[in-house]
């Protein structure tokens, strides 16, 4: 009777299981499986494709203007992320470890940055990055990229800190450290799980984000690759570029499948921490 | 090794409140200090400050002759264990010991004999190569304790180290504890909530309440002549029993009956201000069953007839708790005293009379029996203060001295 | 980041002494004692780690914000200039009482409310599935952050092309064709593109959520007679309230920036324009400053009120109200 129960309710949650995967993974799918077919089969409405090719990766890697959107990506991302993170972790450790007053003011103003809507710094970014010739260039989009990270940053990270028992501290200082060897030694070894979920979610952040990526650049110079895609449609006039399109969405999803595969405990638990905790 | 002296040591924070109030205290070389007291004493803080991990507000520490109230506590050259044990999780246990060593920069041979030294002191060799994770509880508390002694420091402080143990482990770790200090002869300061610690542990107790001492002595002294009522019902377990008490015409009414008084405390009890009503207090182990007393004894002491409640025979001896009728005894220091104990809310039925008696006494549950107790043994508070009025140059001198 | 707090080696030698001969004097003002120098040095780490993270957020915020206002008082053409004038308000009268604003408006209103109340409910049952399936529970995990992770701008081709008559999969789900190129089947894309891609995220909130329900909790409620719903109204939405709160309040707030899948999908065509799309659309595509700071302004006010308005009616619950306090 028990087993039956157990089985029958393990069935019921696989196939709820089943739905969600479904759910998550068909879209990604389709657009792997749009870049693998070829030009005469692109229009068939089928699912899978019939003929397999990797035409529309090599085209995508012989254009420049991929690869300088990939480069671009990718650059800007690991820079953002490491300047975010340092800073994050900075003022974590202050508001998770000190006493001060003006933390809760900290705090309430990456709360609200969170929430603040991207859009309305477009227009006087747009005019003072012109002003201070950082338009179109990688600090161009660096710079409210770390902005809009820090609160993501601060909160996981502050979460983390949170965590570390406060003992150790005293005891690394009682052992004969002094705060910095405290902090080197003891501290630092048991962030570092924090500082690289910290790092994978602002990584996200930034190698998603398209408003800034289309307003803040005007060519290939900076521009990345969520913002190269939508330029693409007119790229080549005598080919239909969605088999181009959707080889490179396909190339900047790969790291984002990978940190998921590989980190998905860590991502869980550095949202749902921050999340809650804050 | 070291002498540790405080000197008028308080700690008040900036809003005012004061954790700590003119500590004086010296702890001699290779002494054995418990702080003990109810949370919120100031014992862990007091403890702190000794560590360096607080700021003193006022007063003078020194160690081993020397001021250090602003040194750093890595140049104080003291060891502390915690209650968390605050092992470094990303450290074997070898790492964890060798790391104020590696801190001092010693070389890594010496290093090594050191640890191995302290480990096998410990019985921790076979867990060198372990992560704290894969620890129990004892095995930490060891590795604990292990950092502390590798560096062979002036002083060792341990902030309740055994609180977090069961029962049984507890009372192990007690005597290895109290070894390990009679070995290596450091000066220790231990704070600890639990009276049975205190008493079993340490050379001298202080005994702290809000933030200031009640009372400094080795343990059987403060059990045997308690300063006041606090130190009184604090020491002891059971502890000890308090009835209420009215002054009249040279004798006190007590439940227990007319207690007759020596002249000394009567001379006392004549002065303008003296108080009328007072706390009588009698340890359990101070009755006995009327029967198994012999007529000399008798004398010394008063007879009283009550109903007994229940009966807890430990094999070696008998509590038997009695109901006894009249007024509570009550007063500020039992109030704080029975919500240490979590039972500020819940009396547990009035008058209850707590009474060791001999294994041989044939009570039985729901009968009335007569019950002797020592009126040399017995102390007298005065409510307002609570004041012991028998001690007499330190010594508890019970009701009839003269 | 390893900035000590005291200093060390040499220096302790002469802040000794120095500390010394200054002792004395704290010594009598026993009332209101001075803040010691641990304290002391204790704030100026925390403002000397905090400087950077906050000078950073408000250079790239508040200063940019004010000019915006101020780019909005005038007449600021990118085509034209010459014309630059200040204008007081008239580029709010233009905005406010232009229809394509109140359609977008509508637009954005409408998006915001639909998708949280679905994403709501499907990330209530989403964060369910994660927290208490008895099979696969890293793959259901795994599975659900790929649409978080995902790069918005890929997702949303992904979903262009499957109702892309004679490409996508889906396409034939409509006996006309083509369902982008009409506004109630556009907005109904729009509005699927988002929820996919989101839902994770608000489930993950939820599922914070829920790992505070206490197992014993609800074991005590079966026993006390509680069917599943009742378990569920009763003791695990309670205690939840927080959680899906601030889920609530995050998501309404990222769900009225809604950009990134409607420029994809129909580029604002058919009247499907949110507020930040026409906003985009005015300032760089049409580069007049003047009227696109004026919608930036708008669009920061109404943010504002909602954030506002969140946090009045639930107070306490916002995330880090608290935290002042907390060490």
């Amino acid at each position: 009777m028990a087993v039956e129960t157990t089985t029958r309710a393990k069935l019921r949650w696989g196939l709820l299981d089943v739905l969600v995967i479904v759910f998550a993974m068909v879209p990604v799918l389709w657009i792997a499986s749009l870049s693998f077919k070829t030009p005469a089969t692109l229009t068939d409405g089928k699912f899978f494709p019939r003929e397999w090719t990797l035409d529309n990766y090599k085209t995508i890697f012989d254009t420049d203007q991929f690869v300088r959107a990939l480069i671009n990506s990718i650059g800007i991302a690991l820079v953002a992320t490491l300047v975010a993170v340092v800073l994050g972790a900075m003022a974590a450790y202050a508001i998770s470890r000190l006493d001060f007053p003006g933390k809760g003011l900290l705090v309430g103003v990456s709360l609200l940055i969170a929430m603040f809507p991207q859009v309305s710094l477009v227009s006087p970014l747009f005019e003072i990055e012109r002003q201070l010739k950082i338009f179109d260039t990688w600090p161009g989009l660096i710079l409210p990229y770390i902005t809009f990270a820090l609160p993501l940053a601060i909160y996981t990270l502050s979460a983390f800190f949170k965590q570390i028992p406060w003992d150790l501290e005293k005891a690394a200082k009682m052992d004969g450290a002094t705060q910095a060897q405290a902090f080197r030694r003891v501290i630092a070894p048991l962030a570092a799980p924090g500082l690289f979920t910290t790092a994978i979610l602002v990584f996200i952040f930034c190698w998603n984000d398209f408003l800034f990526a289309i307003s803040l650049t005007s060519t290939e110079r900076s521009r990345t690759v969520p913002a190269a895609l939508s330029f693409f449609t007119g790229a080549s006039q005598f080919e239909d570029p969605t088999g181009a399109i959707c080889a490179a969405a396909v190339v900047i999803t790969v790291p984002i499948i990978l940190f998921v595969l590989f980190f998905q405990r860590r991502i869980v638990s550095g949202l749902t921490s921050g999340a809650v905790k804050g | 090794m070291a002498d540790i002296v405080l000197d008028k040591v308080s700690k008040s924070f900036p809003d005012g409140t004061v954790a700590v109030q003119d500590v004086d205290l010296e702890i001699a070389d290779g002494e054995f200090v418990i702080l003990v007291g109810p949370s919120g004493c100031g014992k862990s803080t007091t403890l702190n400050m000794i560590a360096g991990l607080e700021d003193i507000t006022s007063g003078e520490l020194r160690i081993a002759g020397q001021r250090v109230n602003d040194k750093a506590p890595r140049d104080r050259d003291i060891a502390m264990v915690f209650q968390s044990y605050a092992l470094y999780p990303n450290m074997t246990v070898r790492e964890n010991m060798a790391f104020p060593l590696r801190l001092a920069k010693l070389d890594k041979e010496t290093i090594n004999a050191k640890v191995d030294e302290a480990a096998k002191v410990l019985e921790l060799v076979p867990l060198l190569d372990r992560k704290p994770a894969n620890l129990s509880g004892g095995q930490r508390q060891r590795v604990a304790m292990g950092r502390a002694i590798v560096r062979q420091p002036k002083a060792f402080l341990m902030d309740e180290p055994l609180s977090n143990l069961d029962a049984k482990l507890r009372v192990q770790m007690r005597t290895v504890v109290s070894r390990l200090q009679k070995q290596l002869g450091t000066t220790t300061v231990y704070v600890t909530h639990d009276q049975t610690e205190a008493m079993t542990l340490g050379d001298r107790v202080v005994i702290m309440r809000g933030g200031a001492v009640q009372q400094v002595g080795p343990p059987q002294e403060l059990y045997d002549h308690p300063r006041n009522l606090f130190v009184a019902g604090f020491i002891g377990s059971p502890s000890m029993n308090f009835l209420h008490a009215a002054v009249q015409d040279g004798s006190l009414h007590t439940a227990l009956g007319e207690v007759p008084l020596g002249d000394r405390v009567r001379r006392e009890l004549e002065a303008a201000d003296a108080p009328r009503e007072l706390i009588l207090g009698v340890r359990p182990e101070h009755f006995e069953d009327a029967e198994l007393v012999d007529e000399d004894t008798r004398r010394r002491g008063l007879e009283f007839e009550a109903p007994v409640e229940i009966v807890e025979s430990m094999g070696s001896d008998k509590y038997v708790y009695f109901t006894v009728e009249g007024e509570r005894a009550s007063a500020a220091e039992l109030e704080e005293l029975a919500a240490d104990a979590g039972a500020g809310d819940f009396a547990g039925g009035g008058g209850n009379l707590v009474t060791r008696l001999s294994a041989e006494s044939p009570v039985v549950e729901g009968q009335s029996r007569r019950v002797w107790f020592n009126l040399e043994k017995i102390h007298l508070f005065d409510p307002t203060n609570g004041r012991n009025l028998t001690l007499h140059e330190g010594r508890a001198a019970g009701a009839l001295a003269d | 980041m390893s900035i000590s707090a005291t200093p060390t080696g040499a220096n302790t030698a002469v802040e000794e002494t120095r500390r010394q001969t200054t002792v004395p004097t704290q010594r009598g003002g026993r009332r209101k004692p001075p803040l010691s120098e641990n304290k002391k040095a204790e704030r100026r780490l925390g403002w000397l780690l905090c400087a950077p993270a906050a000078l950073v957020m408000v250079a790239v915020t508040a200063y940019p914000i004010i000019y915006s206002v101020w780019l909005s008082l005038q007449r600021y053409d990118l085509r034209f200039p010459d014309q630059r004038e200040f204008i007081g308000l008239e580029n709010y009268v233009t905005v406010l009482t232009n229809e394509f604003w109140w359609t977008a408006f509508g637009v954005t209103a409408l998006i915001t409310v639909v998708t949280v109340a679905v994403e709501l409910v499907l990330g209530m049952g989403l964060a369910l599935i994660m927290h208490r399936t008895l099979v696969g529970r890293g793959l259901v995990r795994t599975s659900a952050l790929i649409p978080y992770g995902i790069v918005t701008v890929v997702a949303a081709f992904s979903w262009r092309y499957a109702w892309t008559p004679g490409t996508g999969y889906l396409a034939d789900l409509f006996s006309d064709g083509a369902p982008l190129t009409e506004r109630a089947s556009s907005l109904a894309i729009i509005m699927l593109a988002e929820i996919w891609k989101t839902t994770p995220f608000m489930a993950l909130l939820l599922m914070a959520g829920l790992a505070l329900v206490p197992e014993d909790l609800l074991k005590a409620a079966s026993t006390d007679g509680a069917t599943a719903w009742q378990k569920f109204t009763k003791v695990m939405l309670p205690v939840m309230k927080p959680a899906i709160l601030v889920a609530l309040l995050f998501r309404t707030l990222d769900a009225f920036r809604v950009f990134d899948n409607i420029f994809v999908l129909t580029a604002g065509g058919n009247e499907t324009s949110s507020v930040s799309m026409l906003a985009y659309n005015n300032l760089i595509r049409g580069l007049n400053l003047g009227i696109g700071s004026t919608m930036s302004v708008l669009i920061f006010i109404t943010v504002a009120i909602i954030a506002f308005v969140f946090v009045k009616l639930f107070g306490t619950a916002a995330p880090g109200s608290d935290d002042g306090e907390r060490r």
